[in-house]
């Protein structure tokens, strides 16, 4: 009895191990088109190997990270939303293998003054049959601007002509930059200059008709989705499945195997990891250790590192007393041990960072990072004595020269176990390193967003996902607040402003790069590593696309030798 | 009888209408909003035209008028973090799901347990006894959560004989209602079999064996009958509870039910599910108790007669 008693025990401790191993930083793992803000993972150094021939029977079964809010282009609120557009609704250009291509598009102008582009459209129909035109696409961006709507992300499409006054109830709705001269030629013009529009902004169209029939209930149910991408909404268990048909009416159908996709909205770890173990899902992104080892093992699955895109931080509050002070921020930024920290917390999945912008950016044809040193190297090298540092900056302060009666307060926004020894590990290194104390603070997402968006904070564990050019991470910190980290600086903005405009190539990325290296130098933020995550699936799933910001979604993936 | 009634009912509005006011201004009083925990950096425009659409902009006395009005029209709003859903049409939709697991387990539970209790308090001191009681043991004290992974581990991948998630057939339901029976069968058996050994040392079971009763009868008409009626009472509770189903359940078998609807509205400070669902659940439940009082109160005159003086 004992035994038994003490073994399921040992299970239940194990079981409470595996549940707090959940990252608090939301890793997508659709496997699916990645976004702007939460770019999901693909890999980028190890392209799957081309397989034999096809299956007769295409189906595939993939993880849906949470259930999506609405299907609807003019009010969804996050990625898993995002992410099925890609897979539903024909964007205008996708990205494919790292470059923007024509989707919905087939080819387009650019006026030299680079405000008013010009697209031909193809011929693509809705599920209904009906045709795709132009005006499909300026009915999005009117309903995506209509305050009625209120949508979340209204900023994304900020440049194009009166949106953001229409947006804001300034300016009438007819007066937008988007119009329909034929069915097949769609215009839009812009407010300012965006060298980056077609790789950060994605333009899908609406169905007028379909939306006023159905009113606040577009986009909840299955029937209530138009579709005209790749694939069909067939249905859809609230909280439980979305099921995809082949869309037969899809321009480029011929190129799409799949015939059917189930995605699981799974919300339990254990259970995720369960069902990639019994085929029930056929690839996963995974970070439990021991599953690790375990599908390593396995002959029928392969894996491959996929870099997310993504940068995880500590946030300074500028504003606040002690961090106002750039020596205090430097000094917190220098202690922290990054190879230590994605070690320990990613299983060394991670790699550590020394600068905001993540490896797989790009500005135009040129490798960002390839082209940019991280600004923290050149810092750490000079100066060595992060706690020498701290005192000098106190003492500007006028907070005395004992780092030991310096206390300061790390937030953290998740409540789980892993949270709390991730925090703990952050505590241990200052503490250490600088002889302060460190008090940490725990809060759920949303309060922890809250306090932080508000400034309720002095340092706070966060994260950005990249964009395919550097723009998107670093305007987060050009806008009027100076971003999360509350930091005002005139000459950064204007940096980050002149490269949004400047066409050419090597003189943005000497920009982008220069706007960088102020952020870091002035610790605005404390970069700490780059996540990235394995994701194993069994060796029949070919045509996992290999690159970071690619937004083609399930299109290219088929089924060999299941 | 009436009057009894009558004041019951007079009661149950008081406590439904004080748990919709408490929990009308704790959900208010929470920090965060839903448009934050769903999008990083969120100008404030679109932050406040968006509240302002759900009128959530407006001063929470107004807002909490507005909310009673509708209320007394039967309408719970509109949830914030999933646009385009009714609270009541999500009740319609879950609540189904949620108390057909519920009510499975329940069911299979209750009869179950009270089955086991009856052959553990006549079996007692025996090995059955024995192995019934620490069964029930284990099945009060072990977490759901662990029960629920460790059949989903056995039973989906080392032995796949059950889907491993999701909702839609029968075979979906085994394992889930199988997690949710554990407690309420363990409970029961426990239950039962102190309430039947408590009935057995009364003096009517002496009476009936004294007059030579058939050990049978006994336990069929004297035993059986007065020890149930306890379990009775409890049942009356537990079907209340069915609707609001199991978060942990739910969440590990993908099952679109109520409960991970309630918990993930209160993470994403979905204002108007959280507080539709709460009126729904208090009312249920308060319901539930009313019936629970009007039935003892029917067997049992001694309640009625006490509250009438």
């Amino acid at each position: 009895m004992k035994r038994t008693i003490s073994l399921l025990l040992a299970l239940a401790a194990l079981l409470g191990l595996l549940a707090g191993c959940k990252m608090e930083n939301p890793e997508p793992m659709e496997g699916d088109a990645p976004d702007k803000s939460d770019a999901a993972p693909e890999d980028k150094t190890d392209p799957q190997p081309a397989a034999g021939e096809k299956d007769a029977e295409q189906y595939l079964n993939v993880l849906l990270s949470a259930e999506p809010s609405v299907l609807d282009v003019a009010r969804f609120l996050g990625i898993v939303d995002r992410n099925l557009f890609a897979n539903l609704k024909e964007p205008l250009t996708r990205i494919k293998d790292g470059e923007v291509t024509g989707a919905g598009a087939e080819s387009w102008e650019i006026s030299d003054d680079g405000l008013t582009y010009t697209f031909h459209l193809r011929e693509n129909h809705w599920s209904d049959g009906q045709k795709v035109t132009a005006q499909d696409y300026v009915t999005a961006l009117q309903r995506q601007c209509d305050p009625a709507n209120a949508f979340a992300f209204t900023s994304d499409y900020a440049d194009i002509k009166n949106f953001d006054a229409i947006a804001k109830g300034e300016a009438d709705a007819s007066s937008l930059g988007a119009t329909a001269p034929d069915e097949n030629t769609l215009v839009i013009e812009l407010e300012r200059v965006n060298v980056s529009l077609l790789s950060s902004t994605e333009f899908f169209p609406d169905r007028a008709d379909i939306a006023q029939q159905h009113g606040d209930t577009l986009g909840t149910e299955a029937e209530k989705t138009p579709c005209c991408g790749p694939f069909l909404l067939k249905a859809w268990t609230h909280n439980s499945s979305l099921e995809l048909a082949k869309n037969e009416n899809y321009w480029d159908a011929e190129n799409v195997s799949l015939e059917k996709v189930t995605y699981h909205i799974i919300p339990d770890e254990n259970a995720q990891l369960a069902s990639l173990e019994n085929g029930s899902l056929d690839y996963l992104g995974v970070s439990t250790p021991e599953y690790v080892t375990k599908f390593q093992g396995r002959d029928d699955m392969s894996e491959m590192m996929i870099s997310a895109g993504r940068t995880i931080m500590v946030l300074f509050n500028c504003e606040d007393p002690v961090f106002s002070n750039q020596k205090v921020r430097m000094a917190f930024s220098l202690a922290l041990d990054r190879d230590a920290l994605a070690e320990v917390i990613t299983n060394g999945t991670a790699t550590p960072a020394y600068s905001l912008v993540p490896p797989d950016c790009n500005v135009g044809d040129l490798n960002f990072r390839e082209n940019a040193d991280e600004p923290l190297e050149a810092v750490r090298a000079a100066s060595s004595d992060p706690k020498a540092l701290l005192i000098e900056g106190m003492k500007e302060l006028g907070l005395g020269e004992d780092p030991s009666k310096l206390t300061v307060k790390f937030a953290w926004g998740a409540t789980t176990a892993a949270a709390r020894t991730y925090s703990e590990l952050y505590q241990q290194i200052w503490q250490e390193e600088l002889g302060c104390n460190v008090e940490l603070e725990f809060n759920d997402n949303a309060t922890h967003m809250s306090n932080v968006n508000g400034g309720g904070y002095q340092m706070a564990s966060f994260s950005w996902g990249a964009n395919y050019e550097p723009q998107f991470q670093l305007s987060r910190w050009a806008n009027k607040m100076g971003g999360q980290s509350r930091w005002k600086n005139e000459e950064y903005v204007s940096l980050v402003s002149q490269a949004s405009q400047t066409l050419d190539e090597k003189e943005r990325l000497e920009l982008y790069a220069k706007a960088e290296k102020l952020l870091i130098e002035d610790a605005a933020i404390a970069p700490v590593y780059f996540t990235a995550s394995r994701r194993f699936y069994y060796n029949y799933v070919c045509g996992l696309t290999g690159n970071t910001f690619d937004t083609t979604g399930l299109a290219p993936i088929y089924t060999s030798g299941r | 009888m009436t009057k009894f009634i009558v004041k019951r009912i007079g009661y149950m509005l008081v406590v439904l209408f004080c748990v919709v006011t408490i929990t009308f201004f704790l959900v208010h009083s929470i920090p965060g909003d839903p448009l934050s925990s769903m999008v990083q950096d969120l100008p404030v425009e679109t932050r406040d035209l968006y509240l302002e659409k759900y009128g959530f902009d407006q001063p929470i006395g107004v807002q909490y008028v507005k909310f009673l009005k509708q209320l007394l029209t039967g309408d719970l709003g509109q949830s914030l973090r999933y646009p385009g859903r009714r609270v009541m049409d999500i009740v319609k939709n879950y609540a189904p799901v949620s108390g057909m697991i519920g009510g499975l387990s329940l069911l299979i539970g209750f009869t179950a347990g009270i089955i086991l209790g009856i052959v553990a308090a006549l079996k007692r001191n025996q090995w059955s006894d024995r192995v019934i009681m620490i069964l029930a043991l284990l099945g009060t004290t072990i977490p759901t959560f662990v029960t629920a992974a460790v059949l989903q581990y056995a039973l989906t991948v080392a032995y796949p004989l059950f889907p491993t998630t999701g909702f839609g057939s029968m075979k979906h339901l085994v394992l889930p209602v199988a997690c949710m029976c554990v407690g309420p069968l363990s409970s029961y058996a426990r239950y039962m079999r102190s309430s039947v050994l408590d009935t057995a040392n009364q003096d009517f079971i002496l009476t009936a064996e004294a007059k030579g009763v058939s050990q049978f009868r006994i336990v069929v008409r004297h035993l059986f009958r007065n020890s149930f009626l306890p379990c009775v009472t409890m049942i009356c509770t537990s079907i209340a509870g069915i609707f609001s189903g199991s978060f942990i359940v739910e969440s590990i078998f993908a099952i679109p039910g109520l409960g991970k609807y309630f918990i993930s509205a209160i993470n994403d400070r979905d204002y108007s599910v959280v507080l539709g669902l709460n009126v729904i659940f208090t009312g249920v439940y308060i319901l539930s108790v009313l019936v629970s009082d009007i039935l003892l109160a029917m067997i049992d005159p001694r309640i009625r007669l006490t509250e009438e003086n």
